[in-house]
């Protein structure tokens, strides 16, 4: 019962958050609720962007991760990552840039300025269908979290919507200004309790050192690398996912709604920057718990590990203090649904909505988003009835999936000759083949190495072919009308001497 | 050298810096091996390796991007934008 008042009363305080913040800008333009009147300061960007990607899958999926394969999760979600800082810059430098210029406020507005109304129209269906499993696995997390604390209490399918509801109201009052917010103060508040969670799981043994001994003695195959046979953290499979969710993590809609927002070009870099240097910290935390756990809640298995970071809470630490370590985690769940929700509804409100009905005004617009998150969050929840695939597995294939719209995003800014024929396709092949391969062989074809693959993994495959098909495409087609105009302004002198 | 090829050589090397530090953050490819390996800090050897040039990265990331004079910063934005603007006036972009 103390975790349910607990997660109730920051789900109220998330609401109020929101719509304080909202009003405190006194305008309800489309600019003001999608891209907070580009007025984001260093800090409010730097734990929004942080607590948008970081999630159920970063608090109990990795917990998960490391108490079923050990040390080689450390290459998912924690040290892969610190790349981020020179590649989102590089990448998004532009985004800012002609964002600023043209006031831009979806994902889709580069691809559309750059390739025409065809590619902008694509993009929010394809993120869209990537974003499914991640957000999925967000409000599966939750309801496996709930009913773990309440002890069954409230039963899994019951807190499928508890958390969820409350999501949907405080992101359809608030907008950008009211998620940002939301997303820094929870950012802030996980971040502290996994610090709480790591120091109590540790001195249950002892220590960092004794505790690790003890799980060396009876499980060294989680320290090595390509154990069960080479099958488990093989270089191919780590390769694989540490590029999977990097590169994913370029592509997601939050990286741009977030530069559209900035304030600030330090504020920019700094958020860039401070993403992976606090995931390295952050992420590695709940993993190390989750292999410390081996030792104090073992025999878990699958979808059932996805429980330890709230059962190794109960078993070290004061109700109320667990509690709050495993509110710290559905905060973390809270905010990666905020962020993706609302990325999602302002690509389709934006990106196609406004593509199809080119004078929908800006009130309808606000609307029209709000029905999308309700929506998105409705679909999620239906998807999320029947669990069978691990958080952190529905976690790997979204980003997977995700990650091979670079390749337009990269000929958009950085390559003359890209056509929109080549982006269009490109995305097809690539997101088409993470859909094959994922009917043909389940999960494990586009996560696990594949001997008919040269043991790359379906993700790699897809993401290589998407890539040959940009390439051969653009060099095989000649730019349109759209791609020769959109020159002037993407390789703009004044860009190239920036 | 004229100053900008010296300049240019320099942004290379940035670049090569960084994707290398970056491929050994993606995989333990040269500090690592199939499996028992020794431990540090409790940790396998290539797991505190893998962490600890994260660590160098992310440093050499913030010399990069606040030190090195190569990134965006306000000022050059403003003048950017103001060129860009110009031009946006004009009608010589879109």
């Amino acid at each position: 019962m103390t975790a349910m008042i607990i997660i109730t009363g920051i789900c109220l305080v998330s609401v109020l958050l929101s719509y304080a913040a909202f009003k405190q800008g006194f305008t309800r333009n489309a600019d003001d609720y999608f891209v907070a009147g580009s007025s984001l300061g260093y800090f409010v960007l730097i734990f929004s962007l942080l607590a948008s990607f970081l999630s159920a899958f970063s608090m109990f999926g990795m917990a998960s991760l490391g108490y079923r394969t050990g040390f080689g999760s450390l290459f998912v979600l924690t040290v892969n990552l610190v790349p981020l800082g020179f590649l989102w810059y590089f990448m998004h430098k532009k985004t800012l840039v002609l964002g600023r210029a043209r006031r831009w406020m979806s994902m889709g507005a580069p691809f559309g300025e750059r390739y025409g109304k065809g590619m902008r129209a694509i993009i929010p269906i394809v993120v869209l269908i990537a974003s499914i499993p991640y957000l999925v696995a967000q409000i599966q997390g939750i309801g496996l979290m709930v009913e773990t604390m309440t002890e069954g209490l409230i039963p899994y399918k019951v807190g499928l919507f508890f958390i969820p509801t409350f999501i949907a109201v405080y992101l359809m009052m608030g907008g950008m200004k009211g998620s940002a917010w939301v997303n820094t103060v929870q950012g802030i508040f996980f971040t502290v309790m996994v610090f709480f969670l790591f120091g109590a799981v540790m001195t249950k043994n002892g220590g960092f050192g004794p505790t690790m001994d003890l799980v060396y003695q009876k499980h060294p195959e989680l320290f090595q690398l390509g154990w069960n046979n080479g099958k488990v953290w093989s270089y191919p499979m780590i390769f694989g996912f540490a590029t999977a969710m990097c590169l994913g993590c370029i592509c997601f809609p939050q990286p741009y709604m977030h530069s559209y927002s900035s304030k600030s070009v330090n504020g920019f870099k700094a958020m860039f920057l401070a993403f992976g240097g606090i995931c390295i910290v952050v992420i590695t935390i709940p993993t190390l718990v989750g292999i410390a756990s081996r030792v104090i809640v073992p025999g878990l298995s699958g979808v059932q590990a996805d429980k330890v970071f709230g059962m190794v809470a109960s078993a070290t630490m004061p109700n109320w203090l667990a509690a709050m370590a495993v509110a710290g985690g559905f905060t973390a769940a809270m905010s990666t649904v905020n962020g993706l929700v609302f990325g999602n509804a302002t690509n389709i409100a934006v990106d196609l909505y406004k593509t199809l009905n080119p004078n929908v005004d800006s009130h309808r617009l606000v609307r029209i988003a709000m029905v999308c998150v309700a929506i998105i969050m409705a679909v999620c929840t239906w998807i999320a009835w029947n669990p069978n695939t691990p958080v952190a597995e529905l976690s790997v294939i979204a980003f997977g999936m995700v990650a091979v719209t670079i390749f337009p995003l990269w000929g958009a800014y950085f390559w003359k000759r890209a056509t929109a024929l080549a982006a269009i396709l490109s995305v097809l092949v690539g997101s088409g083949l993470n859909v094959v391969f994922f009917f043909m062989g389940g999960k494990g074809m586009i996560l696990n190495p594949q001997p008919q693959f040269f043991q790359l993994n379906g993700f790699l495959v897809a993401f290589i072919a998407s890539g040959i098909a940009f390439i051969g495409i653009s060099w095989i087609t000649k730019p349109g009308t759209v791609e020769e105009k959109s020159l002037s302004l993407f390789f703009h002198p004044a860009l190239e001497r920036s | 050298m004229k100053d900008s090829e010296n300049g240019g050589i320099q942004k290379m090397i940035w670049v090569v810096v960084l994707w290398t530090l970056a491929v050994l953050t993606w995989c333990p490819i040269g500090y690592g091996s199939y499996g028992s390996v020794g431990r540090l800090f409790g940790m396998p050897l290539w797991a505190a390796a893998a962490l600890i040039i994260g660590g160098i990265l992310f440093l050499t990331e913030w010399y990069f991007l606040f030190h090195s004079g190569y990134a965006l910063d306000d000022e050059k934005l403003a003048a950017v934008l103001n060129d860009l603007q110009q031009d946006l006036s004009r009608g010589v972009t879109q």
